[in-house]
């Protein structure tokens, strides 16, 4: 420090403070008196570098104190500011007149809850009747504190551990999308990109990024393609389910819009626009995200009509497959200030998004909300500390099996900026068994055990089922790009399709629990291929890996029915199994000249005569349903082969399900 | 210990039937011989001289095989040196010849320090049944029914014992553990704090009178009552560790850690002590400690499925959740079902 003066009084930039320091003087003066025209013009990240020089010089002016406490409420470095503002009010606590809002805001920053509100108080205590339409955001600010401490005293069990320098920069991180599986993240960064880097914030455009997941980490990111990033903003938006499709937000157009960029083999295409209804030109779009079912998109907008500042709208795909008209989700979920960052889980039903209209500890906190059977949301509920902070936390997406959580903050550990983060939620409290005994019967030498148990807890587990897999040609192994079908066999009803990649075969599909499901896979000159996934209610977060095999139109090809049901022990079809057979109806009308001959085969349980009649009486039935839809019967035969062709063992229940099955053989094709 | 106690309570001196020739209600020896031999025996049991005595009462049986008295004076003996698979087989003669309520009586205590409180209790009503109506046969099958769970009796008789012999400490305090069980804290307390009254020297009383507030919500009491438990006796180390479980109520978990270092220090192989210090470190969040500390436990006893479970928790805290599943696994096969809720949310 280059001044003689007692600690706690106030030097400000005059010469006569500095009799003998003239030329240290003048260097300091013009870092401050340039700090402050970048300050006045609003470029804080200019400001800052500036004053940082003055400070060097002379930290003991309340003034600069002040402004590099601004300047950093300002910038992403809002927990900093409180240094600078307890030490402004020390030398002078006249510096400003809004120096007891900037500590409390400062106090609140840093959780100080308990000062904040003291704070908040006292500049509420000192406005003038013109100011008083301040005191409803004030107030507001006080409940903030109040639900901070409370959310601190209840903390959620989770590790919120910073993603380090291999993602992480100096610069801003945020927005991470991560595949339901983790196996891949994208995410926006502003580090450095070879553009122009803003005088006013300190940041270089905003570009995307992917990191692939490998053994729990994150590998070194690299920029995704250019046919997405370029010299203007763009930033990750939302990701479908399995990774093919990526929302992007964009810059160049009006206000900011959502794109649609789709994976095609390796290569992104080039982001193309979404419907006005979604990307409306006046408004401003800046988070989407997809439903798993693919029949929803749902976005943040602050286009005019909403409830205030920015809200979240879906959009329904009609039967031609467009999306249909904006609606707003309500006042259960949007609020007179700003939702963010809409997130919907893997499972359909649960949405998180970021918002500062709700109990909120302060700044934007991350809500979860639920739909339940009749698509009402839940109202929604702060996910709780430390997750969410007293600073801005976004952009929050959650792993499909429920154990980890992704967001972006700027916190006390973070690289610079925002940064992204990784939580790792716990489950429920482990309440501690302590263990102790005591001589109760004074005859007996050998204590009573007496052990000290607490009450068990309910566990809410995510009830859903990731399937994964690989879709290959039989005889090359070659990947290939099919279309996934998946319906629902109890309604008869395609729920979604899905599409395998066309360079890796690799898809993802996630089925809540509680329905049987029938999966399809087709692809142009192959025979399609059926799985059944019967998922009760009750069933837990569980990931099926599939590696499906199609086989091309030729003679004796054979494909089991997985999706064709029968009462027990008769041959009546169970309505179940009629979304199959229109896939099979489908394909011989798609293909006149095909003949085929339809089997029926069973276990080994039961005695072979009546299994042998059961399963020729079963292979008959799909061919009366056949004929009946069309087919002529010179193109159909039927045998039932009993027990005589098992495809697994007999002796486990699992192969004996398997061995019970109806086929079709391809009898010529020409 | 054992031995100690039945000698207070049941007195197997007193139970040794008189000399022969002392009382005229005695069965006239039909052989003067046994009669010198079993007599001869009743002095070996004086002097706590069982091998002689087994032996003079054996000869007294090998010369008249019918000489009920000497089966449950031999019974006695035997269980004083804790031959019961001898004693019940002398009883049972004896009961086989005449019936004697005495027979049951012994055959039932005899049961009893078996550990076999059905069998026990049988004999013991059986006894009262046929007139042997003293305070120890109502003690002991108070204690059998409170072994068998059958509280509600086990108060009638413990009771029926204290309104025979007001002044036993023993039974106050044993009358106490079962109104603990009944979850009647109040009279636990009262009958608790009456031995202490009529034993003030009873540690045990103490300690089951501290956790008995311990149930109640009554800490600082608690802590008091261990601490005078430990006073009289400094070894007690079950009074120790049970004093870190009222600490662990008060956040005192630096202390806590200090009354289970204690207790390992005068029990070294006292896993319920290093399960208590674990989570007090748990609590402490130093986790490598406390791992350390719920291995020990597990190490010494290798069901001790709390320890698992504490252990998993601790595992998880310090993310090695492959391991904290592990343990959790381990604790649902020891019969802890919560530990399965535990593994479910990770798998």
């Amino acid at each position: 420090m280059g001044l003689n003066a007692t600690f706690g009084q106030d030097v400000p930039f005059e010469k006569s403070y500095f009799p003998n320091q003239k030329d240290e003087f003048k260097k300091a003066k013009r870092a401050f008196d340039t700090g402050e025209s970048a300050f006045n013009a609003e470029s804080y990240y200019q400001a800052i570098e500036f004053y940082s020089q003055a400070y060097q010089f002379n930290s003991n002016s309340a003034l600069l104190n002040y402004r590099m406490g601004v300047c950093c409420m300002k910038l992403p470095y809002k927990y900093k500011c409180m240094q600078y503002f307890e030490k402004a009010y020390q030398l002078n606590p006249a510096v400003a007149n809004d120096i007891h809002l900037m500590l409390a805001v400062s106090y609140h920053y840093n959780s100080r809850f308990d000062d904040a509100i003291k704070e908040y108080r006292s500049y509420i205590s000192h406005l003038t009747p013109m100011e008083m339409d301040k005191r409803p955001l004030l107030e507001k600010k006080i409940q903030e504190c109040e639900f901070g401490k409370k959310m601190q005293a209840e903390p959620v069990r989770a590790f919120i551990d910073n993603l380090g320098p291999t993602i992480n920069t100096p610069f801003n991180e945020h927005s991470p999308l991560v595949s339901a599986d983790e196996s891949i993240m994208f995410f926006t960064s502003t580090r450095e990109n070879g553009n122009e880097i803003s005088q006013e914030d300190g940041q270089y455009d905003e570009d995307i990024y992917v990191s692939k997941g490998h053994n729990k980490t994150w590998t070194s990111p690299t920029p995704i393609s250019s046919n997405i990033n370029s010299k203007e903003h763009e930033a990750t938006s939302g990701i479908s389910p399995d990774g093919q499709q990526l929302l992007v937000y964009n810059s160049r157009k009006g206000n900011g819009d959502i794109d649609i960029c789709v994976l095609k083999g390796n290569e992104w295409s080039r982001p193309s626009e979404l419907p006005r209804q979604i990307s409306d030109k006046n408004a401003h779009e800046s988070s989407a995200c997809i439903s798993p079912d693919g029949r929803r998109i749902y976005f943040v907008s602050d286009r005019e009509g909403g409830y205030g500042g920015s809200d979240i709208y879906y959009c329904e795909k009609t039967l031609k497959g467009k999306w249909g008209p904006a609606v707003n989700l309500g006042p259960v979920i949007n609020t007179q200030y700003d939702e963010e960052s809409v997130f919907l889980h893997p499972d359909g039903r649960t949405l998180y998004f970021s918002s500062n209209g709700h109990e909120t500890m302060g700044g934007l906190d991350i809500m979860m909300s639920q739909m339940d059977d009749r698509g009402q949301w839940s109202k929604p509920v702060n996910v709780g500390f430390p997750i969410n902070s007293p600073d801005d936390d976004l952009s929050f997406s959650m792993s499909a099996n429920g154990r980890h959580g992704y967001l972006s903050s700027s916190r006390a550990d973070a690289l610079g900026g925002l940064d992204i983060y990784r939580i790792t939620f716990l489950g429920p409290e482990k309440p501690y068994v302590l263990s102790g005994e005591d001589n109760l019967i004074a005859a007996r030498s050998q204590p009573v055990s007496d052990m000290v148990m607490e009450k068990s807890v309910e566990i809410k587990t995510i009830r859903l089922t990731i399937v994964k897999g690989v879709v290959k040609d039989a005889f090359t192994g070659n990947p290939i790009s099919a279309k996934i079908d998946i319906t629902d066999n109890e309604k008869n009803e395609l729920i979604f399709t899905s599409q395998s990649n066309e360079s890796t075969g690799r898809f993802l599909v996630s089925l809540p629990s509680g329905k049987n499901y029938g999966l399809a896979v087709h692809a142009d000159n192959y025979l399609f291929h059926s799985e059944n996934f019967d998922i009760p209610a009750a069933t837990e977060y569980q990931e099926v890996e599939k590696e499906i095999a199609l086989n091309n139109i030729k003679k004796d090809v054979k494909i089991t029915l997985r999706n064709v049901f029968f009462e027990t022990g008769s041959a009546k079809l169970k309505p179940t199994s009629y979304a199959e057979l229109g896939r099979l109806t489908q394909l011989l009308n798609d293909m006149p000249t095909l003949r085929i001959e339809i089997s029926g085969h069973t276990d080994n349980k039961g005695g072979y005569a009546n299994n042998k009649r059961l399963s020729e009486a079963r292979a008959k039935a799909v061919v009366t349903f056949l004929i009946s839809e069309g087919i002529p019967a010179e193109r159909l035969e039927y045998k039932g082969y009993s027990s005589d062709q098992p495809v697994a063992d007999n002796k486990t229940a699992a192969g004996r399900a398997l061995n019970r099955r109806v086929e079709f053989k391809v009898l010529s094709v020409e | 210990m054992l031995v100690v106690l039945l000698a207070t309570m049941v007195g197997t001196i007193v139970h040794a039937q008189k000399p022969v020739g002392n009382d005229s209600t005695l069965i006239v020896a039909e052989n003067q011989e046994a009669e010198v031999a079993f007599n001869l025996g009743n002095d070996f049991v004086a002097q706590k001289n069982y091998a002689q005595a087994i032996q003079s009462f054996s000869e007294a049986i090998s010369v008249n095989p019918k000489f009920t008295k000497a089966y449950i004076n031999r019974g006695f003996a035997k269980s004083e040196t804790s031959d019961y698979e001898g004693a019940i087989s002398d009883f049972t003669q004896a009961i086989t010849i005449d019936g004697a309520a005495a027979a049951y009586y012994g055959r039932g205590l005899a049961y009893f320090n078996q550990g076999k409180s059905g069998d026990a209790l049988s004999d013991f009503s059986e006894a009262i049944s046929k007139g042997y109506k003293e305070s120890k046969v109502y003690y002991y099958a108070g204690i059998a029914h409170f072994e068998l769970g059958e509280y509600e009796d086990a108060i009638n008789k413990l009771t029926f014992a204290i309104n025979t012999d007001g002044n036993n400490a023993q039974i106050y305090n044993d009358r106490g553990s079962v109104n603990r069980m009944l979850e009647k804290y109040d009279e636990a307390i009262k009958d608790y704090k009456q031995a202490i009254r009529l034993d003030p020297k009873m540690a045990s009383a103490y300690n089951n009178l501290g956790s008995v507030l311990l149930k109640k919500g009554d800490i600082d009491e608690a802590i008091t009552q261990y601490g005078l438990a430990i006073t009289l006796d400094p070894k007690y180390y079950i009074a120790y560790n049970n004093r870190a479980r009222a600490k662990f109520e008060k956040n005192l978990f630096d202390d806590m850690i200090s009354d289970c270092q204690k207790a390992v220090s005068i029990k070294s192989d006292y896993a319920f002590a290093y399960n208590n210090m674990g989570i007090a470190q748990m609590k402490k969040k130093d986790y490598d400690a406390a791992y350390k500390s719920f291995s020990k436990a597990i190490q010494l006893n290798p069901s001790f499925a709390e320890a698992y479970l504490n252990r998993g928790s601790c595992a998880e805290m310090q993310r090695k959740f492959e391991d904290a599943v592990a343990d959790w696994k381990k604790a649902t096969e020891l019969g802890v079902e919560k530990a399965r809720n535990y593994v479910a949310f990770y798998e």
